[in-house]
C-alpha cells in the first residue's frame, strides 16, 4: 500500500517541511510539485497525460469554452473505464471500491492512478469558472496543486476548489493538527489493515456459496469490507491532509446507520454524492423543467433525474453493465423513496409510531439491507451475481 | 502552538513516542525466540495459510541461523506435499519428521508452488538446509518472489520477475533501526504463522481460548499407525558410469531447472531427492525414464531424481491429494531413501 512505504512518508514529511517554510503565496507552487514529484514516482507512465488534461482544462476555461474541456475530460474518463473496467478476473472487483475508482484493474488497459477522481474535480473547476463562482487565486499553479494534491490522488475525497485554495492559504503548523492527523491516519490504517482486510478475506468463500446463508453472509461480509476499505483511504487522505493543516471534506458519516436511502447517500461518499448532485442531478432538473410538458410532473422530473444521476454514478465506477445496473438500482431506490414520501399522509409521518426508535431502527435495517443487495450487483458480474441474487432469496434457478 | 490543545497534543506524542522506544528493545528478543520455537521447534511446520506470506520471514531467519540444534531437511511441492485435506500433524513432511526425529523437517510446500520457487527459495537458504526434497512442477516463478525473499538480478531476468524495488529496500534497511518496523512481519509469522488478520479470522472463535493456551497450537505429534509403504513406488534407476561430457550437456539443456537445481545443492555438498510424482495435473516438464540413470550417476551421492506412483486407494476424492495412509506411505518411502544413495535404486 502507497500510505504505508518509507517512500511516502518521507514525501509527506519533505513536503510539509517546504510548505511552511516558504511565504504563504508559494506554497500552491510547492503543493503542486510534490503532487508531480507524487505522480511521477507512482505513476510516471501517465504523468505527461495529467498534467496535459490540468493544463488544457485551464487554459479551456480560461477561454470561457466549458463543453470543450468537459467533452475532453469525459472522453478521456470514458475511455480508460471501457478498456479498464469490469470485475476482477473472480469475479468480484479486485481491490474495491477505492481500487475501482482510483485506476486499479486487472482488465488489458491499467487506468491512470485516481484518473476518476481527478476529472470530476477538473470538471468542477471548469464549470464553476464558467459559472462565475472562482474564489481566490486562480492560477495554474492553484490548479496544479489542487490537482496533484497527493493525499486525495488515490481514492479522493473529490475536492472543491475554493474551499481548498482557502484551506490552504490558511494552513498553520500545529502540534494539535499533527496529532489529529496522525490519528486519522493510525484510525484509516486499522479499518483497513484490521477490518476491511478481516472482512475481505471472507469473500474467498464466495464461489463456494450454495446456501442463503452462504451468501448472505459473504455479502454481509462484502457491505462491511467496502466500507471499511474505502473509507479507510479516505481517513488517511484527511489525516495525511490535516497534517499539513489542510481541512478536506470528510467523505463518510456512518451510512450503515442511515434511515432511508435518501439518508445513505448523504453519508457515503459524501464528495460524490454532492458533486453528481451539484452537477448532474441539479442541472436535469433545472433542464427538464424548462420542458412545458414536464413543468406539472415534478415526480417524473425526480425519477427521471435520479435514475440519470446515478447511471452517471455507476458509469463513474465502471462502464460495466454491472455497475450501470447498481446505478439504476439505487437510481430506482431514490425515486421510490421520493415518491414513497409524496404519498404518505402527512399526519402518518408527523406521528409518534413513524418517528419512534422502532420505526428508526428498522429504516436503518430496510436500508442496509437495501444496500447490501446493491452490492451484488457492484461487485461481481452479472451472470454470478444473479446466481448470488437466487441463493440470498431462496429463488429457483 | 502555546495554547492548551497543542501542549495536550505534544504531550499525547510524546508519550506515544516514549512507548515505542521503550518496547523496541524486546522485539528482536522475543521475535528470535518466537522463531526458533517454530521453525526449530518439536511442533509440525507448514505454511499456515499455504500462501506466501511467511515464506521470506522464514527464509530471513534461516539466513540469519543457518545452524540449528538438528540438521534441515525442507520438503518443496503444491497443495500435495502442503497436504490439502489433512491437518497439519499428519502431511508427508510431519510424518517424515516423525520417523526420522533427530532432523528437523520444514514443509515449504505451498499450494500451486512454481519449481522455480522452490529453486530460488532453495537459492536463498542453501547454507542452512541438509536436505532437499522437492516434489517438481513447472519451471516458472511467482511474479513477485524478488520482493519476498533475495533473488540474484540474473535470476530476476532468467525467469521474468518484479524487479525488487531497490529505493523502497534501502529506505527500509535504514528504517530498521525501528525494530518494531523491522520485523513487523517476522514477528506476525513467528506468533501466528500468518498474518494476523488471517490468524483472527481463522480462529475468531476461540480466539481467547488460542491465546491462553499452553501448549503451542501449532502442530499436532500424535502417533499415527504404522507406516504403510504398499502402493507407493517410487523409482530412482542409476547407470552404472557416470555419463559422459556431452551428455551432461544434453541434459542440462533439456531439464535446465532441475539440472541448476540439483547443481545448486551439489556444488554446497548438501542433499536432495527431486520427485517426479506420476501423472500429477503440475507436472510440466517431466523427465523421461531413460534419463534418469544419467541423471543419478551425475548428480551421485548428493542428488537422487525418482518418479513416484502412488496407488489410487492412497489418494483422495480428487485422485490427486494423498489420505494420511498416502501420506505415511510417501513419508516411509522418501525416509528410507534419504540414506546414501546405493549402485541400483530401485525400491
Amino acid at each position: 500500500m502507497i500510505f504505508t512505504e518509507i517512500r511516502f512518508v518521507l514525501l509527506v514529511a519533505a513536503c510539509w517541511l517546504m510548505f511552511f517554510a516558504v511565504p504563504v503565496r508559494f506554497r500552491p507552487h510547492v503543493l503542486a510539485f510534490w503532487g508531480v514529484v507524487f505522480y511521477g514516482l507512482y505513476a510516471g507512465n501517465f504523468l505527461v497525460l495529467v498534467t496535459t488534461l490540468v493544463v488544457v482544462t485551464y487554459l479551456l476555461s480560461a477561454g470561457g469554452r466549458l463543453w470543450p474541456s468537459l467533452v475532453l475530460l469525459g472522453g478521456v474518463l470514458a475511455y480508460y473505464k471501457i478498456r479498464g473496467s469490469g470485475p476482477g478476473l473472480s469475479g468480484i472487483v479486485g481491490p474495491g471500491a477505492a481500487g475501482a475508482a482510483a485506476g486499479a484493474s486487472d482488465a488489458s488497459v491499467v487506468v491512470p492512478l485516481g484518473l476518476s477522481f481527478l476529472t470530476f474535480e477538473l470538471m468542477h473547476f471548469a464549470i464553476e469558472r464558467r459559472r462565475g463562482r472562482e474564489v481566490g487565486d486562480v492560477s495554474l499553479t492553484s490548479l496544479g496543486a489542487f490537482a496533484f494534491f497527493f493525499p486525495c490522488r488515490m481514492a479522493g475525497p473529490i475536492k472543491r476548489f475554493p474551499e481548498f485554495v482557502e484551506a490552504l492559504q490558511g494552513a498553520e503548523a500545529s502540534a494539535e493538527h499533527l496529532y489529529a492527523g496522525s490519528v486519522r491516519i493510525m484510525v484509516g490504517l486499522f479499518k483497513k489493515f484490521a477490518l476491511a482486510d478481516f472482512f475481505g478475506t471472507k469473500l474467498a468463500e464466495l464461489p463456494y456459496a450454495t446456501t442463503t446463508r452462504d451468501a448472505w453472509a459473504v455479502m454481509l461480509a462484502y457491505s462491511l469490507y467496502i466500507f471499511f476499505d474505502f473509507s479507510a483511504y479516505s481517513d488517511i487522505a484527511i489525516g495525511v491532509a490535516r497534517v499539513m493543516g489542510i481541512t478536506i471534506p470528510e467523505n463518510f458519516m456512518a451510512p450503515y446507520l442511515s434511515r432511508n436511502i435518501q439518508d445513505f447517500w448523504n453519508r457515503w461518499h459524501i464528495s460524490l454524492s454532492s458533486w453528481l448532485r451539484d452537477y448532474v442531478f441539479m442541472e436535469m432538473g433545472r433542464r427538464l423543467f424548462r420542458k412545458p410538458v414536464l413543468r406539472t410532473r415534478p415526480k417524473v422530473i425526480a425519477v427521471l433525474s435520479y435514475m440519470t444521476t446515478f447511471i452517471v454514478c455507476g458509469a463513474w465506477h465502471g462502464l460495466a453493465s454491472n455497475f450501470l445496473l447498481w446505478g439504476a438500482y439505487h437510481g430506482a431506490l431514490l425515486s421510490g423513496h421520493q415518491l414513497f414520501r409524496g404519498w404518505l399522509p402527512a399526519s402518518v409521518a408527523r406521528s409518534a409510531a413513524y418517528r419512534s426508535s422502532i420505526a428508526a431502527a428498522a429504516g436503518v435495517g430496510l436500508t442496509f439491507g437495501l444496500v447490501t443487495v446493491g452490492w451484488v450487483l457492484f461487485a461481481m458480474d452479472l451472470r454470478q451475481g444473479l446466481h448470488i441474487l437466487r441463493l440470498m432469496f431462496h429463488l429457483p434457478g | 502552538m502555546g495554547d492548551a490543545r497543542g501542549l495536550r497534543a505534544l504531550r499525547r506524542m510524546a508519550v506515544a513516542l516514549l512507548c515505542l522506544i521503550a518496547l523496541d528493545p524486546f522485539v528482536a528478543p522475543l521475535v528470535r525466540r518466537l522463531e526458533a520455537h517454530r521453525y526449530d521447534g518439536s511442533g509440525a511446520f507448514r505454511f499456515a495459510r499455504s500462501d506466501f506470506f511467511t515464506l521470506g520471514p522464514l527464509v530471513e531467519y534461516l539466513r540469519e541461523n543457518p545452524k540449528g540444534p538438528r540438521p534441515r531437511v525442507v520438503f518443496f511441492g503444491d497443495s500435495v506435499v502442503w497436504g490439502h485435506l489433512l491437518d497439519e500433524g499428519h502431511t508427508v513432511p510431519a510424518e517424515f519428521e516423525r520417523l526420522e526425529p533427530h532432523q528437523r523437517v520444514l514443509n515449504l510446500a505451498i499450494n500451486g508452488l512454481q519449481g522455480a520457487t522452490a529453486y530460488l527459495t532453495s537459492k536463498a537458504i542453501i547454507d542452512a538446509v541438509d536436505t532437499f526434497i522437492v516434489f517438481r512442477t513447472d519451471d516458472t516463478a511467482v511474479f513477485t518472489l524478488s520482493r519476498m525473499i533475495p533473488v540474484s538480478p540474473d535470476d530476476v531476468r532468467r525467469f521474468h520477475l518484479e524487479p525488487p524495488d531497490a529505493v523502497e529496500a534501502s529506505l527500509e534497511r535504514l528504517a530498521g533501526v525501528w525494530h518494531l518496523y523491522h520485523y513487523s512481519y517476522r514477528l506476525q509469522a513467528g506468533l501466528f504463522g500468518t498474518s494476523t488478520r488471517y490468524f483472527v479470522y481463522t480462529h475468531k472463535g476461540q480466539i481467547f481460548d488460542v491465546l491462553l493456551q499452553r501448549r503451542p497450537v501449532w502442530g499436532a505429534n500424535a502417533p499415527t499407525a504404522a507406516a504403510r509403504e504398499e502402493g507407493v513406488d517410487f523409482e530412482t534407476p542409476i547407470a552404472a558410469v557416470a555419463p559422459p561430457a556431452a551428455r551432461v550437456q544434453e541434459l542440462a539443456a533439456r531439464y535446465p531447472l532441475a539440472f541448476d537445481y540439483a547443481r545448486l545443492v551439489t556444488e554446497h555438498g548438501k542433499s536432495a531427492i527431486m520427485v517426479d510424482l506420476a501423472g500429477h495435473v503440475r507436472l510440466v516438464h517431466p523427465i523421461a525414464e531413460a534419463d534418469y540413470g544419467d541423471l543419478n550417476a551425475h548428480f551421485r551421492p548428493h542428488v537422487v531424481f525418482g518418479r513416484m506412483r502412488i496407488a489410487r486407494d492412497l489418494l483422495g476424492g480428487d485422485g490427486i491429494h494423498l489420505t494420511p495412509d498416502g501420506a505415511r506411505g510417501v513419508a516411509a518411502v522418501l525416509a528410507r531413501r534419504s540414506g546414501p544413495i546405493p549402485s541400483t535404486g530401485r525400491e
